[in-house]
């Protein structure tokens, strides 16, 4: 997918007057802030394109049918969410507009079958990033000082948390349809899963100093709290869950760092 | 106010309410003492957000806070850098890679050899930089971040203008996870491919290429 600009500046518009003011802030707290808000914009209005992706593939598995509607209001969720956050930084005095120089495709894993090719996909997107994005939103919502924002962030979480579930539960009633040698390629893949996730999350949340409180405030996340927040997720939920479900998540985390 | 050590519980909670994990969505250690109403907790079916599990429940976390603690910021460096160890070529794998490479990979492959660099570092496994290429990596956590993707973007626009691909694989890498060009794609991921982000070689046209 080619580069393109992103301008939700009308939808930001209208959805700034709805927060009202936000409480003041100095020129690099300002900056920090609608950094943060306009990068959350265009994560959630493109992510809308990888579970846009994941439709088709569960068109393919009767089992998924149940599914598909979830499916479909994730992707018109995730594009809601890009309004929603450029309303902040709209509300902060930015302009909600951004260049993205080019997106990768969603794999389609064609060299699967239907039900292992969306099992993998879901697990990366819904099992891996969707619930670190619940535990690190829901932190972020907490840390939040003006009411319109934490609403704002616990709307967006809410939908997260629906995404996660979407994965978990799909997941679920996958799973025993795999043959013995499907399943015993799950491990590779969550390998590859893992390590994937922690090279976008720790990149994400680059080394650098702790925001002050009133950027924390107007959702600035600390990176530090952050990265220690993931590590426990994955260490704590993902791999426990994956357990559960059958699947070698303690080995595939293990291997994924190394060990 | 709630503390740091609240934030970070009730962070958890919702998460593991979210995967259906029910033991740590109670805010308990073992699934033996947990208590009910963990499925209600974090959000209900029509997604309206609620603290119903760290409000109800005062029970101490200690194994979600021991494992949050290990995890430290050295933990997270040795894992990025042994990922990428690991993913170093080896001769020995070109066989496997050849093997289950598909039309779509090979012409993959094409394009990754155009974009990355034959040579290696050998402490990070990522190809050496090449004269006049913005070194990402070095500007993270740095102001100059963004302002050097986008240079490095128009960078490989040049390098590679007609191959939209490889162009992609300059900016972001062969697996897109940025992590030797320091330029990551926006947004929650698009899931990695399996081959290639695992098979530490592909070969195409006879040649062995190193994915980065």
């Amino acid at each position: 997918m080619g580069a393109f600009r992103l301008d939700l500046r009308d939808a930001a518009a209208e959805g700034a007057k709805a927060l009202g003011t936000l409480p003041p802030l100095t020129a690099t707290e300002r900056e920090a802030a609608i950094a943060t808000w306009r990068g959350r914009m265009v994560n959630e209005t493109i992510s809308s394109r990888v579970f846009a992706a994941l439709l088709p593939q569960a068109l393919l598995v009767p089992e998924a049918t149940p599914f598909l509607p979830q499916i479909a209001d994730a992707i018109a969720d995730e594009l809601r969410h890009g309004r929603q956050c450029a309303a902040v930084v709209a509300a902060l005095g930015g302009d909600a507009e951004a260049e993205i120089a080019a997106l990768p495709e969603v794999p389609r894993h064609e060299d699967a079958g239907p039900v292992e090719a969306l099992l993998r996909n879901l697990l990366s997107v819904s099992c891996l990033s969707e619930t670190v994005a619940v535990a690190l939103i829901g932190a972020e919502r907490l840390r939040a000082g003006p009411d319109a924002l934490q609403k704002t962030l616990g709307t967006i979480l809410a939908d997260e948390v629906q995404h996660a579930r979407l994965g978990w539960e799909l997941v679920a009633v996958l799973l025993p349809l795999l043959d013995d040698a499907a399943r015993g390629r799950m491990e590779d893949w969550l390998v590859v899963a893992f390590r994937h996730l922690v090279a976008h999350e720790l990149a994400h949340l680059p080394e650098g100093p702790a925001p002050t409180e009133a950027a924390v405030a107007v959702g600035v996340c600390d990176p530090s709290e952050a990265r220690s927040l993931f590590f426990a997720t994955v260490q704590d939920v993902i791999v426990p869950r994956l357990e559960q479900l059958g699947l070698p998540g303690a080995a595939a985390w293990s291997r994924a760092q190394g060990a | 106010m709630i503390d740091a050590l609240e934030i970070r519980r009730r962070a958890l909670r919702a998460a593991a309410a979210a995967a259906g994990l029910s033991a740590l969505a109670c805010g308990t250690d073992t699934a033996a003492t947990g208590t009910s109403g963990a499925d209600t907790a974090v959000a209900d079916s029509g997604g309206n957000v609620t603290d119903t599990a760290a409000a109800t429940d005062a029970a101490t976390d200690t194994a979600a806070d021991t494992a949050a603690d290990t995890a430290t910021d050295t933990d997270a460096a040795t894992a990025t850098d042994t990922a990428t160890a690991t993913d170093t070529a080896t001769a020995t794998d070109t066989a496997t890679a050849t093997d289950t490479a598909t039309a779509t990979d090979t012409a993959t492959a094409t394009d990754t050899a155009a974009a990355t660099d034959t040579t290696t570092d050998a402490a990070t496994g990522c190809p050496d930089k090449v004269d006049g290429e913005p070194d990402c990596v070095a500007a993270q956590g740095t102001a100059e971040w963004a302002t050097c993707c986008d240079e490095r973007t128009k960078w490989c626009a040049a390098q590679f203008a007609d191959n939209n691909d490889a162009q992609n694989v300059c900016i972001f890498g062969v697996n897109y996870s940025g992590q030797c060009t320091g330029c990551i794609p926006w947004g929650p991921p698009a899931p990695p491919r399996f081959d290639l982000a695992w098979r530490p070689t592909v070969v195409a046209n006879g040649a062995v290429f190193e994915v980065v």
